[in-house]
């Protein structure tokens, strides 16, 4: 099936079976690497993945316009992957104040990946911003994730969120503010270390 | 701009969320302030980073054995369902007829109660008075509703359940006992 997704979905929605497991196939993917970045690990991601299908299934009726089914896939997705994250405890207990940034202490991120011929630090820092990922609230964490890793679109994640775009922006420059103050701390823990 | 302005708008400029004259202003700012650019340098390549994370996929044999799953668990249940009758649905397509079959079964259990001693017509206003709607009620439900064990010997009561669960078989699909459905009106 070569069609694009609106025209997948209304077939979809008027019993196309078929297209179903058309839309499973195009967007499993996208789903599990959502919910691998939010959860960590691939059972859970597995989890997700199986039952925002189910689902989606179930819920069919409940969307209203064909345009908006990424949004649709990736609320029910991130709904449940918070869920999942609320369920684990894995919510950070990261202080909500970002106002006191150790402002003389920085880390030059583009410095450091300017060096690919390091692939082991590169490697190393990946790491760092995955556990720093782990630290934020599981809202401001998939906002990171959907829009800086995936490519989401604010639009499409407040539509997800079912929330203004204002909303997606601010959770969005906190969640970066509280990933650089992490990384700041790791560095200067690593430094201290040496 | 002061540099706390600039500062402030550093998320949208590398979003490029913002006007041409905004991004240029800006641009010649982070050329001329070294705080600023710092500010800039480190907020781009967290976010420069970010989008360089790649999430390694599975295989693709678990990626069959996954979506075989998720078909299982949605199309091919949805297809393999055995049908199961609803009293709602059932009474709504066939109205009339239900109801007279409804009333006849009622009168049945009418007639029942009369023969074992208890008072059908305390049962009868029990019923309008309170669920003045469909009322739903099984053998188990009658005993809850209106303490059957209390007036009726065990023996009566087996003769009861035994009338319920006949009744239930013209209704195949439909588990446990005969659910009946009556109104008000049906008993006034």
């Amino acid at each position: 099936m070569n069609n694009v997704v609106p025209e997948l979905v209304q077939k979809f929605l008027d019993g196309d079976n078929r297209a179903f497991e058309e839309l499973v196939h195009r967007f499993r993917k996208k789903i599990y690497s959502v919910a691998y970045q939010a959860l960590g690990n691939h059972l859970d991601a597995d989890e997700v993945v199986q039952e925002t299908f189910v689902r989606i299934y179930n819920k069919r009726k409940e969307l209203k316009d064909v345009r908006y089914f990424t949004s649709f896939i990736i609320r029910i997705a991130t709904n449940y992957s918070i869920d999942l994250l609320r369920k684990k405890k894995f919510q950070s207990a990261l202080p909500d104040d970002t106002t006191s940034l150790p402002g003389n202490i920085q880390i030059d991120l583009s410095k450091r990946v300017s060096t690919p011929d390091d692939e082991l630090a590169r490697k190393e820092i990946m790491e760092e911003i995955e556990q720093a990922l782990a630290q934020l609230p599981p809202r401001q964490r998939l906002t990171a994730i959907l829009h800086d890793i995936e490519g989401y679109t604010k639009a499409e994640i407040a539509r997800s969120f079912d929330c203004p775009e204002a909303t997606v922006r601010s959770n969005l420059h906190i969640a970066r503010n509280k990933l650089k103050k992490i990384l700041t701390q790791q560095q200067t823990a690593k430094r201290s270390k040496k | 701009m002061t540099c706390f302005n600039i500062q402030k708008l550093l998320h949208e400029y590398i979003d490029n969320e913002l006007d041409q004259f905004q991004q240029a202003e800006i641009a010649d700012h982070l050329d001329q302030c070294s705080e600023c650019h710092e500010a800039w340098v480190e907020l781009n390549g967290l976010k420069n980073l970010l989008g360089q994370i790649k999430t390694q996929q599975p295989s693709e044999s678990y990626w069959e054995e996954t979506t075989r799953l998720i078909m299982a668990k949605t199309v091919d249940l949805d297809e393999n369902i055995i049908p199961v009758i609803s009293l709602h649905e059932e009474e709504t397509d066939k109205k009339t007829a239900f109801r007279r079959s409804l009333l006849s079964v009622a009168a049945s259990i009418a007639l029942l109660l009369v023969s074992i001693g208890l008072n059908s017509s305390s049962l009868t206003t029990k019923f309008a008075q309170n669920q003045p709607e469909a009322l739903v009620f099984t053998t188990y439900e009658l005993n809850q509703r209106f303490d059957l064990k209390s007036h009726m010997t065990d023996d009566q009561l087996a003769k009861f359940a035994l009338i319920d669960n006949s009744l239930s078989m013209g209704f195949p699909g439909l588990p446990g006992g005969l659910i009946i459905t009556v109104t008000g009106d049906d008993i006034n």
